[in-house]
């Protein structure tokens, strides 16, 4: 109730904006940031990295990560839940300042780094791409080559939707969602063979509890890859987040988000992130 | 002066000349009916009278009422003004679907007095009770006209539930509400059935015996010749004839209107 | 999850999704009688102008001009008009509103054209200015004659909330994605189902009701 009579509140402040809309100057990101006093995370719903916990709180690493590194800056996170697909537009036009959502460091599925987009921050996590199948198609689909010519399921513009396109041998084989868990649904509704979706997901969500019919697949051994932080391209905000970064690393924080999440085994040591 | 003087009224569409300068003039009291064949320029006649149609050139005066000269510019306000002074019913009847017999008779004129009493009382309570006042007023008034339209107890039908005799009654007294000094018919009977004609024409034809001041475009001969003071047969855009009825009917000088009246 | 939070969850986007929907009815509406006045203005730089933007609003999809309103503002000029919590319910609420008057606008035209001129002469010639013409004579009929048209609108519309999500309102379809779809809770969707059948047929009787209200006078 009080979000819909902010809501029509603010419905007037945009009347006053639109009449009073001036160039509001090019402050830099960081200096807008501190201005507001809070930067914007664009996620997407998944565990481990932001879910929302049995009381509908928001929590995951990534969530608590992102925290720690606006109290470091001394600012708050806020979280925007956004349309995967539509991750550059949304931090291009500024309604969102970071991608921060188990973002791999590497290409699209076009085969483009996604560096040309975003300015990666220095990495943190382990991850890899995973494929997901009914568990009892485990012992049938055990071998990538029978992969090929099968109908996979990923979400739009993530690292596995590059993986699932080489799987099936065409991209006209794979189906594009707005999320990794639409994608699994998907599966679910036996709508696909398989998923291809972040290991680090599929680890705590497959084969437990709405996922129970679902299982992580060995057949398909990827390369490993790592997550970063995505910052618009030459923004300043990039190098604080870093700074902040060194610093979690440093007191010890990030060890302890990660225990937390059973992720330590992930964790890019200190002096190797790049 | 006559009553209502018309000269050298003009009126063309694009490169259509419909009026070549009609001369027209008319006293208190007497019932004019226009005839003449489709595309003759009456209704434009009519209509020009009542400014639905501007005229290019010529002069309209009503000896009570007002000026007009086509070469003059006037203001939509005393374009509406000088309107009034002329009551118009048409072919079609154009009742206000939404509004029931009583309405369509005194909504106009309870807008005029809205009107009046805006412009003379500012604000607040004396306002709206001499708005009150007027509804009064004129809903009284509607009624006795409805009355002399023979129709009292149709007041609060709405015009689809009335026989299109009873419409084209209804929009008479609409127009009389107005207190026009001359009233325009253009051709009020025609999209009726011919068995609703009558109780029309027996309304126009009261009227006449109470001196009203009327100008009657009409298809109906029958009607021309017993009730009209005088005729006048239109043909391609000039008055080409006129005289008492007998005089057009009985005697016509015009082989146009000879060929017309057979 | 129990079924008394799942329903007020979905209750919260619902409540987004009727206030969009409301807001929009509620600016659109005359906003869409004005575009229509443009469209038939005698002046025609005006005319041309106003129908142009309306071929253009009716002829892109919904969704494109949603992304037009909320992100292409930052991306080209550097601007955020609409940041804050509430920013992208505001760009929404614009798109919508705008779509919708321009559909509006030609249901009104439409609905105006087709008044005789007979009306107009009749209220010409007992005095009535153009502005006592309107409003006391052609608007009502005009209503009765574009109800049914209108009320297609209304319902559609009631649907088309669902679009906002594209950029991330948290309208009833986002929330259920967010927090049941994303952990394979498929059957709020036909819950969802019954919020929107509802609805429409409170409006659908809403409709019926008015119609019988007009049913008095034939146009």
């Amino acid at each position: 109730m009080k979000r819909i009579l902010s809501m029509a509140l603010s419905v007037v402040m945009v009347l006053s904006m639109l009449i009073a809309f001036s160039a509001c100057g090019s402050d830099s990101d960081w200096a807008k940031i501190e201005k507001d006093g809070y930067f914007t995370c664009g996620i997407t719903v998944y565990a481990p990295m932001n879910y929302f916990d049995d009381d509908g709180n928001l929590v995951g690493f990534d969530t608590e990560f992102a925290k720690a590194v606006a109290k470091e800056l001394g600012v708050e996170a806020k979280f925007q839940v956004i349309e995967w697909p539509n991750k550059y537009l949304e931090l291009e036009s500024g309604a969102i300042d970071l991608i921060w959502n188990g973002f791999t460091y590497g290409l699209e599925s076009d085969g483009v780094s996604r560096t040309e987009y975003v300015d990666f921050t220095r990495s943190y996590l382990e991850n890899k791409q995973c494929l997901v199948t009914k568990a009892d198609k485990v012992d049938e689909l055990n071998d990538i080559e029978k992969l090929k010519g099968l109908k996979a399921v990923v979400e739009g513009g993530s690292s596995g939707q590059g993986v699932a396109n080489e799987l099936t041998g065409s991209e006209d084989n794979v189906t594009t969602f707005a999320s990794q868990a639409a994608a699994l649904m998907e599966l679910m509704a036996g709508n696909a063979d398989f998923a291809v979706i972040d290991y680090q997901m599929a680890n705590a969500m497959v084969g437990q509890g709405d996922y129970a019919d679902l299982a992580i697949n060995s057949a398909y051994e990827p390369e490993s890859e790592v997550y970063a932080i995505g910052c618009r391209k030459g923004s300043d905000l990039t190098e604080k987040v870093n700074e902040a970064i060194d610093k979690l690393y440093a007191n010890g924080t990030l060890e302890e988000i990660a225990a937390k999440y059973n992720l330590t085994g992930s964790l890019i040591p200190a002096d190797e992130n790049k | 002066m006559a009553f209502l003087e018309i000269k050298g009224l003009k009126k063309q569409f694009g490169n259509t000349k419909v009026l070549h300068g009609i001369d027209f003039s008319m006293e208190k009291g007497e019932v004019v009916a226009v005839i003449g064949s489709s595309g003759g320029g009456k209704t434009t006649f009519l209509r020009c009278l009542n400014f639905l149609e501007m005229a290019n050139e010529g002069t309209i005066s009503i000896e009570d009422g007002f000026y007009f000269d086509a070469g003059k510019v006037y203001s939509p306000a005393e374009i509406r003004d000088m309107r009034l002074k002329l009551g118009m019913v048409f072919q079609s009847f154009n009742l206000f679907p939404q509004y029931n017999a009583l309405e369509n008779v005194y909504i106009p004129l309870q807008l005029r007095s809205k009107e009046k009493i805006k412009a003379s009382i500012p604000f607040g309570k004396a306002r709206r009770e001499a708005i009150n006042a007027a509804q009064i007023e004129n809903k009284a008034k509607a009624m006795d006209l409805l009355v002399d339209v023979g129709l009292s107890d149709k007041a609060e039908n709405y015009p689809c539930q009335l026989s299109g005799g009873q419409q084209q009654r209804v929009a008479i007294a609409r127009a009389l509400a107005q207190e026009p000094s001359i009233l325009c018919f253009d051709e009020p009977t025609s999209a009726l059935d011919p068995e609703l004609t009558g109780e029309v024409l027996r309304v126009i034809k009261e009227l006449k015996d109470k001196g009203r001041t009327m100008l009657v475009v009409t298809h109906e001969m029958e009607f021309a010749r017993n009730v009209a003071d005088r005729v006048i047969f239109f043909a391609d855009g000039v008055i080409e004839e006129q005289g008492t009825p007998e005089e057009v009917f009985g005697n016509p000088k015009s082989p146009k209107t000879a060929a017309f009246v057979k | 999850m129990d079924l008394g939070t799942i329903t007020l969850k979905l209750l919260d986007g619902f409540g987004v999704t009727c206030l969009l929907f409301l807001l929009t009815l509620v600016l659109s509406l005359p906003l869409g009688l004005i575009i229509s006045f443009g469209s038939m203005s005698k002046f025609k730089p005006l005319s041309l102008t106003v129908r142009t933007f309306v071929w253009i609003i009716r002829g892109t999809p919904l969704m494109l001009q949603l992304f037009v309103v909320f992100y292409v503002p930052g991306m080209l000029f550097d601007v955020r008009l609409f940041s804050g919590d509430n920013g992208r319910f505001l760009a929404a609420l614009v798109a919508f509103v705008i779509n919708y008057a321009c559909y509006f606008s030609e249901i009104f035209r439409g609905g105006i054209q087709s008044i005789p001129r007979g009306q107009y002469e009749a209220a010409q010639v007992l005095g009535m200015t153009s502005k006592e013409t309107f409003f006391n004579v052609i608007l009502m009929q005009v209503v009765k004659r574009i109800l049914a048209p209108i009320s297609n609108e209304v319902i559609t519309l009631v649907k088309d909330t669902s679009l906002a999500r594209v950029i991330a309102v948290a309208e009833i379809f986002f929330i259920n994605e967010m927090d049941f779809l994303s952990r394979g809770l498929v059957w709020p969707l036909f819950y969802i189902a019954v919020f929107f059948l509802i609805f429409v047929g409170a409006l659908t009787l809403f409709f019926g009701w008015c119609e019988k209200k007009l049913s008095y006078y034939k146009v």
